[in-house]
């Protein structure tokens, strides 16, 4: 995957929400491909559903707010040879379908694509309730589902066609704001592998979906800095992760969840078991968020580029 | 097939049950040995499937919500030809086939995995969704157990099936008035069963679930309607051994050797 790391070329470079191109994606898709199927529950226009249930009234089903039903509908339909994208923000499903992904989805391995949206603290005013930090930990820990953080709208389309040559379990999760492009489009996916954006040998740092371009902004402004983006959590190739960390001798995780459980976690596991080194948390640190703008929220749940500085000074100081 | 012969295959059924929890040491007899007679007429006469590829794309499917009492199941599996009846003795066994409460990817002809109830009645409307757009529709029948209509996620795939399921799919209520924590009416009061199911927009039957003829007809009334319905069938729990019968005990329990030779003679003699 190339990323675009000059920031000119971000700027020109389209706007747009991940919800968005997922959904002009699957609608894309769905044209020439029966087996692609998409539920929501209630959240047709957030989501930008509107068009695909227009164009594929066949393939669309609106659930009501009924987010077990939901998933237990898909799973119905995967066992019989659909492959069904369930979409919903991330506090609902998988927030209180845990069970049904569980049973279901996972231990019946039924090729359930749960879109996950409005993570993280950008959903703003709508305050704790909505903001969803807790679904990368309680996913992951889910045998047989993959995890996967889009960074942007390019990433995530080209994790939707990797999923339809590939159908089994997947998570996908994202924020609802517009994010630059940071990917060069057209470029395939690949589960497991991590992304190199940048060369360095004094920190390693891993920064993932939403908050991947603060990272690219971290890794241009600080020296020494090998940066990683993680679109695949699960699976996840570990060699070039530990390649660079035996070089660099430090890891900073940034993500936008709960420091317990999520990236950071995953990547602790790892090192402990492997390579041990000196590592730092941007995340959230055991709390929930509020009402307030994306910015402000940024910036009062240290998960601003400010932050990230002040975390990466830290753990360099640490080594 | 005749009533003698389905009578033949219930008992049969029933002594199988007994013959694994015994073996297993574990698992669940009430439902069980309650739903032997709908599974006989399941698996004898209503259900379009090909025992030598259990994964025919055209097969009817039956997910079974209430995964505790797989045994019947298993057992009714056996009788039509899915497995050796043998391979029953290994419920419950490590690397078995048989899990102790189903999974799809363990024995092919289970569609779903269950156990954590109140999930199969979405699933069963996904099938139902998904065998419209096939060239050669299936029909979906789910078992539902009545504890399980405890479970919120039922009633969210109750109503949505009464909105928007016309054909495809029959309910098949095990109502047999006990739960693990005793009576049904006792533990949380479920009636009237029928009126709530009426109030979403589903049709609705009440049988005897141990006559034969209730159950084969009120299946084939059901797959004809442009509705979804629910046979609300009333058994009793444990049936076909006497001191089994009606006892919400024997929900989660397995006889002892000496249970299971006393509950065998209960079945050969008195069920002819």
């Amino acid at each position: 995957m190339e990323y675009l790391l000059e920031k000119a070329a971000r700027e020109r470079a389209l706007k747009g929400s991940v919800r968005e191109a997922i959904a002009a994606e699957l609608s894309l898709a769905a044209k020439d491909d029966p087996r692609i199927m998409l539920l929501t529950a209630d959240l047709t226009d957030s989501l930008k559903l509107s068009d695909f249930a227009k164009e594929h009234p066949g393939q669309f089903l609106q659930i009501g707010v009924s987010e077990q039903n939901m998933i237990g509908i898909a799973a119905g339909l995967a066992l019989s040879g659909k492959i069904p994208f369930t979409a919903s923000y991330a506090a609902f499903s998988p927030g209180r379908t845990w069970d049904q992904l569980r049973v279901s989805v996972s231990y019946s391995q039924a090729p359930v694509v749960i879109l996950g949206s409005h993570t993280g603290l950008n959903v703003g005013p709508d305050g704790a309730t909505h903001q969803c930090l807790e679904d990368i930990a309680i996913m992951r820990t889910l045998p047989n589902m993959r995890v996967l953080l889009p960074a942007d709208g390019n990433e995530a389309r080209q994790m939707v066609r990797a999923i339809l040559r590939d159908p089994a379990p997947t998570y996908i999760r994202y924020g609802r704001e517009n994010v630059q492009a940071l990917t060069k489009p057209d470029q395939p996916f690949q589960f497991g592998e991590p992304r190199l954006i940048q060369k360095g040998d004094k920190v390693t740092v891993v920064a993932t979906g939403s908050l991947l371009q603060s990272g690219i902004e971290l890794a241009q402004s600080e020296e020494g800095v090998e940066l990683f983006a993680l679109p695949s959590l699960k699976p996840l190739k570990h060699e070039a992760l530990l390649k660079s960390v035996k070089k660099t001798g430090a890891l900073l995780v940034i993500e936008e969840g709960q420091q317990s459980g999520g990236v950071f976690s995953l990547l602790a596991e790892l090192m402990v078991l492997e390579h041990p080194v000196p590592m730092e948390s941007v995340s959230m640190k055991d709390s929930f968020g509020q009402s307030g703008s994306a910015r402000e929220l940024a910036a009062t749940y240290q998960l601003d580029l400010p932050a990230m500085k002040t975390a990466l000074h830290r753990l360099l100081k640490r080594k | 097939m005749g009533e003698a012969e389905l009578a033949q295959r219930a008992l049969w059924i029933r002594a199988d049950i007994i013959d694994m929890l015994v073996s297993a040491g574990s698992g669940h007899a009430a439902g069980a040995l309650g739903l032997a007679d709908i599974f006989a007429v399941l698996y004898g006469k209503i259900l379009n499937f090909q025992k030598e590829q259990p994964d025919w794309d055209g097969r009817d499917r039956l997910v079974l919500s209430p995964g505790h009492t797989c045994p019947v199941l298993y057992a009714a599996m056996a009788e039509a030809g899915f497995m050796p009846r043998r391979e029953l003795l290994s419920l419950r066994k490590l690397g078995s086939r048989l899990q102790g409460h189903p999974h799809n990817l363990s024995l092919s002809g289970v569609e779903t995995s269950s156990g954590s109830l109140g999930q199969g009645l979405s699933q069963a409307i996904g099938m139902a969704i998904a065998a419209n757009s096939s060239a050669k529709p299936w029909h979906t029948y789910c078992i539902l157990s009545d504890g399980e209509h405890q479970e919120g996620q039922i009633w969210e795939a109750i109503l949505y099936a009464g909105a928007r399921i016309k054909s495809g799919l029959t309910v098949i209520v095990d109502r047999n008035e006990i739960q693990i924590s005793g009576k049904t009416e006792e533990v949380l009061p479920l009636e009237s069963l029928a009126q709530k199911y009426l109030a979403f927009g589903w049709h609705v039957v009440e049988i005897d679930g141990h006559n034969f003829a209730q159950i084969e007809e009120s299946l084939r009334w059901a797959k004809a309607q442009q509705h979804p319905v629910a046979v609300i069938a009333h058994t009793i729990p444990g049936k076909g051994v006497s001191f089994m019968e009606n006892d919400y005990l024997w929900h989660g329990k397995s006889p002892s050797e000496a249970e299971a030779e006393q509950a065998l003679a209960d079945l050969f003699v008195n069920y002819r």
